[in-house]
């Protein structure tokens, strides 16, 4: 009698494993709206860490880099329609915030590295370019879809968040605020 | 009508509370009154159910938009089948199927057992009311498909593209029925364990509703196969997809239990074992049903990720910790009565079936379900796709096959060796000469797995074939008839183990179809303008000229193909991708179709040596500037007018064509998994088809007490031992000494019974003589 | 004689031209597409390549194309693939860390599961023996009684029709 009770011990374990494991992909399927609800109380969360290799080598550069500046953040992808549509402007406002103390930093996520490069050519882009090869930072911000963008305050904390392409009116109303702001 | 359907919803819910409080008083007290109205209470929520079923059905042949549900799914131009097998191409229309397919099951086994099972039946019903209030709450608080749309839209959104093939309208209601079908056996075997009884007639009663259910899941899976060869652009039937996983897994366990427990039936033994099994595969099922809607997994079958996954959760763990403190606290009661004899046994061969398939499933869980466990412990998702499955599930699948092949040839109880040596040369020598013959056809010893299953494949005919020849010999002489009428008796006396041999059958034709597809199967993708030629598995394919078609709902692009082979004309086949407007207003009149869903319209030529698979993909690029040219031009156009301009566009790709992608597929043997199925899914309607009248009769006397009906279930059960014993003796599977001795200890044991049961009637009040 | 020279200084030229462009086709190892879709995944999609349709799986697709007509054999392209979008691309898992698991726990599960049943099996046997040595040798069975035997014929005689 106790030698079945004894198989059945592994069997429990196993059959709590498999629930736990259940929820566990239940829990973590949700995407991460910590940071909308934060925005959405008016607060501004520090940002999380963020290094990633620039796109087409030179080493890595991260968020920590551009502490003092205001940074618009876009996660995008050659393949992604709106991505094409929303670079120009996005192209605009950097040489707009450069001399101001802002820049745009874009993360190139899921997309093969010829592509990219043939994007930023063809767009004309000149704001840096992180490379997010398998979109593993992608969980920090709670991106799901391209193109996503969040900016960033002088002091690394998020500012301000558009889950989709951006347009003028965000930008105005989103960058230009946080630029007159000291670090 | 909306109100109607909510309030029948809400009904149904309350139905299934009070139903289930019926069931468990009138267990407790006795007293049957309320058992019964728990039981009507299943009758009633199937009627309360099929009204909500028909409501909304009739809302989708109607077009009514007021129902936000039929807009999201539906069209006025979308055709009326279409139309009809739309309601469950959503997340709350196929819970309602679920819940009302639950339901009719429930309640018409419920029916049909009403006067047997007594002590067991009431948990029974309490617990499959359970589940029904579970998916009532559900779809009642959660996913409700009487959801209002306010305002009402002028046209809907039309079915998914990818849905709209006939299959749609057989395949989910039959997988379904096979899930719904499993909780039947569950809720039974729960019933048993918490009342203790384990009986005989349990386990016939059990068998019987696992072998309906696994019917209809196999159908379901199949259907799903097919449907994805003939009808997706893909070319395959078989993706490792997490959904299609999870309908396999539950089948696997369930084929399982219906061997391990005809050796429960037969010698009282493993019955710890076949109550985990039958728990496991109906916690399976509702895993099925989990992920398709949870979205922890991503497939392409889901319907994306939803608030659901947390209430199947609390579910799935409600069910696995009742099931496991079930098991547990009962695990005296289940201590098997019979031993092992032998390990040259057909109960040993159950049981090496038992562990092939038990690892299947367990191979086939832990990959499906590999990529949450990796990032649960390491953060990182590890992809498996069908190189991973495919590496571990072949061979077990050799085994399995060759497994089902030992079985028919081998005795119950123990049989003897040397007979068991002669009954074996045929098969043996059957696979062998496949060996052979096969090594003469070129390019097989390069595929030593796919060689190895025909072989497996040869040993089971063979060995079914030779106990065909053999039980039907055995009956000639003894009653006369002639060859057919000999052979149609014998597989109507024994219709479980005559029909469980042409299922295994109809398996291995399966398996002969999945490894020659697998195995020799040749591809391209080729690039043809009309007129232009590819050769590929011996045949032609020339790209006669392009096609395009314009309805309602899609324009048409496709290819003309001639198939030649051996300089011989074999058909003209025609493929096609479909697309569909997307309803972006961003977009174009006639844009729209072309950055929206498209589906392909596969060339399918079926046959039963080879299919010949073809799809197109059309230039789009080529007509790029004439569509942006008739979209800057009349931007707002719609209606007829777009209609004309999206004709010319059709029009122009089929007068200058650019060459298009085709990509051909030529598939040896295909058409036999379809065929092994239908062969299976006949032996399996005659392994269910019910007992003789004599038989059933002694099922409906009403009121056996609790003791008599055990022990005539094992009077029953001891019955069929002696009959398979002298039926295994007749197919040359036993010496006739060792037949002898057994039946005289069978005989013996049956008439100990015969006693005991005498015995007890005359305790009963009124005692009935057995007439 | 310089004609003569002339001329076979062409052929060589020409011959070994032919034998190099020969030699290049013959090693070019022309992988297909169908070959490589099922064993590499969508990255966006979850789902191995040949099922998906996404804009994504359309450049992993141009891609995989492009390396094909550059001649790369499949081993190639695959790890191309897993440079350019992580090793989560291909569809196995790969065989270190906590990913070696994948191809280990069947294993272990199905040879633990056979050695339970072994196990299992063996120690019945010895109980088996064990409680036929206990038990005298059977000798003559009993006799049965013609009566019961008679009934249980005819019951086993109703089970047919």
């Amino acid at each position: 009698m106790s030698r079945r009770a004894s198989t059945a011990l592994p069997v429990i374990a196993l059959l709590a494993a498999l629930i736990a494991l259940l929820a566990y992909g239940v829990t973590s399927r949700q995407p991460d709206r910590a940071v909308d609800e934060a925005l959405a109380d008016g607060e501004r969360q520090p940002a999380p860490s963020l290094t990633l290799p620039r796109l087409g080598g030179g080493g890595s550069g991260s968020l920590s880099d551009y502490r003092g500046e205001v940074v618009v953040l876009n996660y995008w992808a050659s393949w992604c329609d709106p991505c094409r549509e929303e670079s120009p402007l996005l192209q605009r406002w950097h040489r707009r915030i450069a001399s101001r103390g802002g820049t745009v930093l874009g993360v190139d996520t899921l997309d093969v590295l010829s592509d990219a490069q043939a994007f930023i050519r063809e767009t004309g882009l000149t704001y840096p370019m992180l490379r997010d090869r398998d979109g593993g930072t992608q969980s920090k911000f709670g991106v799901v879809g391209y193109p996503e963008t969040i900016v960033l305050d002088r002091r690394g904390r998020i500012a301000a968040l558009r889950r989709g392409p951006v347009d003028d009116e965000f930008l105005t109303q989103t960058v230009s605020p946080l630029l007159e702001e000291r670090s | 009508m909306l109100n109607l359907g909510r309030v029948c919803l809400s009904l149904a819910l309350i139905i299934a509370l009070y139903g289930i409080a019926a069931s468990l008083y009138g267990a407790r007290s006795g007293e049957w009154n309320w058992v019964d109205s728990g039981r009507r209470a299943v009758y009633a929520l199937a009627g309360v159910l099929t009204l909500a079923f028909a409501i909304l059905e009739a809302a989708f042949l109607r077009s009514d938009f007021s129902f936000a549900l039929v807009g999201g799914h539906s069209s006025t131009t979308t055709p009326a089948f279409y139309k009809a097998t739309a309601v469950w191409s959503s997340q709350e229309g196929s819970l309602l199927l679920w819940l009302w397919l639950l339901a009719v099951w429930s309640g018409l086994v419920l029916f049909a057992t009403r006067r047997r099972l007594r002590d067991v039946a009431p948990y029974a019903t309490a617990v499959l009311l359970g589940f029904a209030a579970f998916f009532a709450a559900l779809v009642v608080f959660l996913a409700n498909p009487f959801g209002p749309a306010d305002p009402a839209p002028a046209e809907g959104a039309g079915l998914q593209p990818l849905l709209r093939h006939p299959s749609m309208m057989v395949h989910p209601p039959m997988l379904y029925s096979g899930y719904t079908l499993f909780a039947i056996p569950f809720a039974f075997a729960l019933g048993a364990l918490i009342t203790r009884r384990l009986s005989p007639d349990w386990i016939v009663a059990t068998r019987r509703f696992a072998l309906a259910a696994w019917f209809f899941l196999s159908f379901g899976i199949l259907l799903g196969a097919r449907w994805s060869w003939s009808e997706l652009g893909w070319g395959g039937y078989w993706a490792w997809d997490p959904v299609e996983n999870a309908s396999l897994m539950p089948w696997l366990t369930g084929t399982a239990f219906l061997h391990s427990a005809m050796i429960q039936e037969k010698r009282g033994m493993l019955k710890a074992w076949n109550a985990s099994l039958v728990l496991a595969t109906g916690i399976l099922a509702v895993l099925g049903t989990f992920l398709v809607r949870s979205g922890i997994l991503e497939s392409i079958h889901a319907f994306g990720a939803s608030t659901l996954g947390k209430p199947f959760l609390g579910f799935i763990a409600v069910l696995v910790a009742a099931s496991v403190v079930l098991v547990v606290t009962r695990l005296d009661d289940l201590r098997p009565e019979g031993r092992f004899e032998s390990l040259l046994s057909r109960e040993s061969i159950f049981l090496l079936n038992n562990l092939v398939l038990v690892s299947l499933c367990f191979v086939i869980f832990w990959g499906t379900f590999f990529p949450l466990i990796s990032e649960a412990v390491t953060g990182q998702r590890a992809s498996v796709g069908p190189p991973w499955f495919d590496r571990y599930t072949v061979p077990l699948a050799i085994a399995l096959v060759f497994l089902s092949g030992v079985g028919p040839v081998i005795a119950w109880r123990r049989a003897t060796p040397r007979n068991a040596r002669r009954n074996f040369r045929l098969p043996l020598g059957a696979a062998a000469a496949t060996a052979l013959a096969l090594a003469l056809v070129p390019g097989v010893w390069r595929k030593p797995l796919a060689l190895l299953m025909f072989c497996a494949a040869a040993f089971v005919v063979a060995g079914v074939v030779q106990e065909l020849w053999r039980g039907t010999s055995a009956r000639r002489v003894a009653s006369g008839e002639s060859a057919p009428v000999a052979l149609a008796s014998l597989v109507r006396r024994n219709r479980r183990r005559y029909g469980g041999y042409i299922v295994h059958v109809g398996v291995a034709a399966l398996f002969v179809g999945v490894a020659a597809s697998s195995a020799f199967q040749h591809v391209r993708d080729v690039r043809l303008s009309p007129g232009q030629t590819a050769t590929i598995g011996g045949y032609d394919v020339r790209y006669l000229r392009a096609t395009s078609e314009l309805s309602p709902e899609k324009v048409t692009l496709g290819a003309a193909l001639e198939l030649r082979r051996d300089g011989r004309h074999v058909a003209t086949l025609t493929a096609s991708r479909g697309y569909y407007p997307s309803r972006d207003p961003t977009l174009g009149p006639t844009g729209r179709y072309f950055d929206g869903e498209a589906t392909s319209e596969v060339g399918l030529r079926a046959g039963l040596r080879r299919d010949v698979w073809t799809a197109v993909e059309p230039d789009i690029g080529a007509l790029r500037r004439m569509i942006d040219g008739i979209d800057r031009r009349f931007p707002l156009a719609a209606g007829d007018s777009a209609a004309l301009m999206l004709g010319a566009i059709a029009d122009r790709y089929a007068a200058l064509p650019p060459p298009a992608s085709f990509r051909l597929i030529v598939s040896p043997m295909v058409e036999w998994i379809w065929l092994g199925g239908l062969i299976a899914a006949a032996g399996g309607l005659i392994a269910l088809w019910p007992a003789p009248r004599a038989a059933r009769r002694r099922g409906t006397e009403p009121e056996l007490e609790a003791k008599l009906a055990l022990l005539a279930a094992a009077k029953e059960a001891k019955h069929r031992e002696i009959r398979d014993a002298e039926l295994d003796f007749r197919t040359g599977k036993l010496s006739d000494a060792d037949h002898r001795a057994l039946d005289h200890a069978l005989r013996a044991e049956a008439i100990e019974l015969m006693r005991q049961l005498d015995a007890a009637r005359e305790a009963t009040a009124g005692g009935r003589r057995y007439p | 004689m310089r004609r003569l020279l002339a001329t076979a200084l062409a052929s060589t030229v020409i011959a070994s031209l032919l034998a190099v462009t020969a030699a290049a086709a013959a090693s070019c190892p022309k992988a297909t597409l169908a070959d490589i879709e099922d064993e590499i995944m969508c990255p966006v999609c979850g789902v191995p390549l040949g099922l998906a349709d996404a804009p994504q799986a359309e450049r992993e697709r141009a891609y995989v194309r492009r390396l094909i007509d550059r001649c790369s054999s499949k081993q190639q392209i695959k790890r191309a693939l897993a440079a350019e979008y992580g090793p989560s691309v291909l569809a196995l898992p790969e065989n270190d860390g906590f990913n070696v698991a994948a191809y280990l726990a069947p294993v272990l599960a199905i040879l633990m599961a056979s050695a339970g049943v072994a196990l299992g099996m063996a120690t019945h046997q010895r109980e088996r023996r064990r409680d036929a040595g206990d038990q005298p040798a059977p000798g003559d069975p009993p006799r049965l009684d013609p009566a019961d035997l008679a009934r249980l014929d005819a019951e086993l005689k109703s089970h047919e029709r």
